[in-house]
């Protein structure tokens, strides 16, 4: 990387995160706020009724046109263009292991891994450490802010918008091909993620029971653990299993209280 | 003379073998309810694989296998007061129990549908966590073509062996995911109301069964 670009990347980090900071409102722990509940639910259902008749449709056809191992390759591509991004992330968090890590992954993948189609660097045990530029924001104390549904982009926080858009631009792609190259590009990723995650999107819609708030619960979750590294919740500020709000629900008296059911079917 | 090279060498045998050593010694380490939690998911995970991947059943026999193992192998009646939470005892007790019957139903079908998709993925057990209340956490990966998935199973000893009570996606739990949505659901609407969605899911479980046929 040029010193240019490292100036340019460093300063823009800087206002990310001075503009994530003044968007934020801490939410009360254990609680999810939903502030923006009244404008965030007519843009999901728009951005529904968006992938029903266009993007899943197309990715419908992408899928007829290709099959899997190309999707999958596709996928593997787009992944090690976002080198940088993790890149950045793992520095900024010190990570040097994370950091070194990646650049093994991308020297390996863009080289033996044909422009990164395929993935040579696992097969040889070098892990992921995936991490983007919103997880470092996470990691610097910057709180999301409010759940935050993006008319075609979909769910999202102040926060990770900000490191979306850090993303975006340090994805190595915009630095060598015109504007057209990489809107065709992302125009390529997106209908074929969409066509690699029709199944689990289909199931999540067929399971959830309100299809808003299971999106909204999923993301903030799934942000708040790639921020702490899957590790354990601590108390008072995360998710606990057994912070009920109810303390005689009974849950810690359930094995001793004797089963009936499995008697019934039980054979003679 | 030949030490520097030698020295060069062995740095990553050596390194090798310090990872090693480190996973023997975890190995170990590993506590009574982590070692029995971790062979119940194993052998869990091979009872569901080895059904997957037998190619002489039918599909429509895998179907209802595997949501067979999801009944016998979660909790559902602890995991239903766990979603509902303090909304638990706004149910009245036949309520509670057409709550866990439709919500046990619902929960395998989303499982058995989870597993349709499987193709040739690998699961490893990475890791394991003892966890508040005697809970032990196992914590798997599915490997797939181009990406790895994390599952974790939160495990809770119950008399009749060690019983899933949680199923943790790349970060997302199961149980809070429902918690959140039941919890929206209610502050809106009847139990019976609620109850009646799962239902109205069960319907919509079934109906793709009949298309295919």
């Amino acid at each position: 990387m040029s010193r240019a670009l490292v100036s340019r990347v460093s300063s823009l980090a800087a206002a990310c995160a001075l503009a994530t900071a003044c968007a934020s409102t801490p939410a009360p722990p254990g609680t999810v706020s939903d502030p923006w509940e009244r404008v965030n639910r007519p843009v999901f259902a728009f951005n529904l009724k968006v992938d029903d008749y266009v993007l899943r449709p197309v990715a419908k056809g992408w899928t007829v046109i290709t099959f899997e191992q190309l999707r999958d390759a596709i996928a593997r591509f787009e992944e090690n263009l976002r080198f940088p991004s993790r890149f950045v992330s793992n520095v900024g968090q010190a990570k040097p292991v994370g950091a070194a890590s990646e650049v093994g992954r991308f020297v390996v993948n863009s080289t033996i891994g044909l422009a990164g189609f395929f993935d040579p660097a696992t097969r040889f045990g070098i892990p992921r450490s995936d991490e983007d530029i919103g997880q470092m924001f996470g990691r610097w104390g910057i709180p999301p802010g409010p759940f935050w549904v993006i008319p075609l982009l979909g769910p999202s926080d102040p926060r990770d918008a900000v490191g979306m858009a850090c993303d975006a631009v340090l994805n190595p792609l915009g630095w060598f091909v015109p504007f057209w190259g990489s809107l065709a590009n992302g125009g390529v990723n997106i209908v074929n993620a969409r066509a690699r995650a029709d199944k689990q999107i289909e199931n999540a819609r067929r399971s959830a029971l309100d299809y808003y708030v299971f999106v909204r619960d999923a993301y903030i979750q799934m942000r708040d653990n790639a921020v702490r590294d899957s590790a354990p919740p601590t108390s008072g500020t995360g998710y606990d299993l057994y912070d009920t709000g109810a303390t005689d629900l009974g849950v810690y008296d359930l094995p001793e209280e004797p089963k009936q059911e499995p008697k019934k079917n039980a054979p003679p | 003379m030949h030490r520097r090279e030698l020295v060069l060498a062995s740095g990553p045998a050596l390194a090798a073998a310090l990872v090693l050593a480190a996973g023997v010694s975890a190995q170990a380490a590993l506590s009574a309810p982590e070692t029995e939690a971790r062979g119940t998911v194993q052998s869990t995970i091979e009872m569901v694989l080895g059904i997957l991947r037998n190619p002489s059943l039918p599909q429509e026999a895998k179907r209802t296998q595997v949501e067979q193992i999801a009944y016998d192998r979660f909790d559902f009646e602890l995991i239903s007061r766990l979603v509902l939470a303090q909304n638990w005892n706004k149910l009245s007790p036949k309520q509670q129990t057409e709550f866990v019957q439709a919500f046990k139903k619902h929960l395998s079908a989303t499982y058995r549908d989870t597993l349709d998709n499987f193709h040739d993925e690998r699961i490893t057990i990475e890791n394991s966590r003892l966890e508040p209340k005697g809970d032990v956490t196992v914590m798997t990966v599915v490997h797939g073509a181009a990406s790895e998935t994390k599952v974790d199973y939160r495990m809770r000893k119950l008399p009749d062996g060690w019983r899933g009570i949680d199923v943790i996606v790349e970060g997302v739990s199961l149980v809070q995911n429902f918690r959140s949505q039941t919890q929206s659901i209610l502050s809106s609407e009847s139990p019976d109301q609620l109850i009646q969605r799962l239902r109205d899911k069960q319907i919509q479980d079934v109906a793709p069964k009949g298309k295919q046929s």
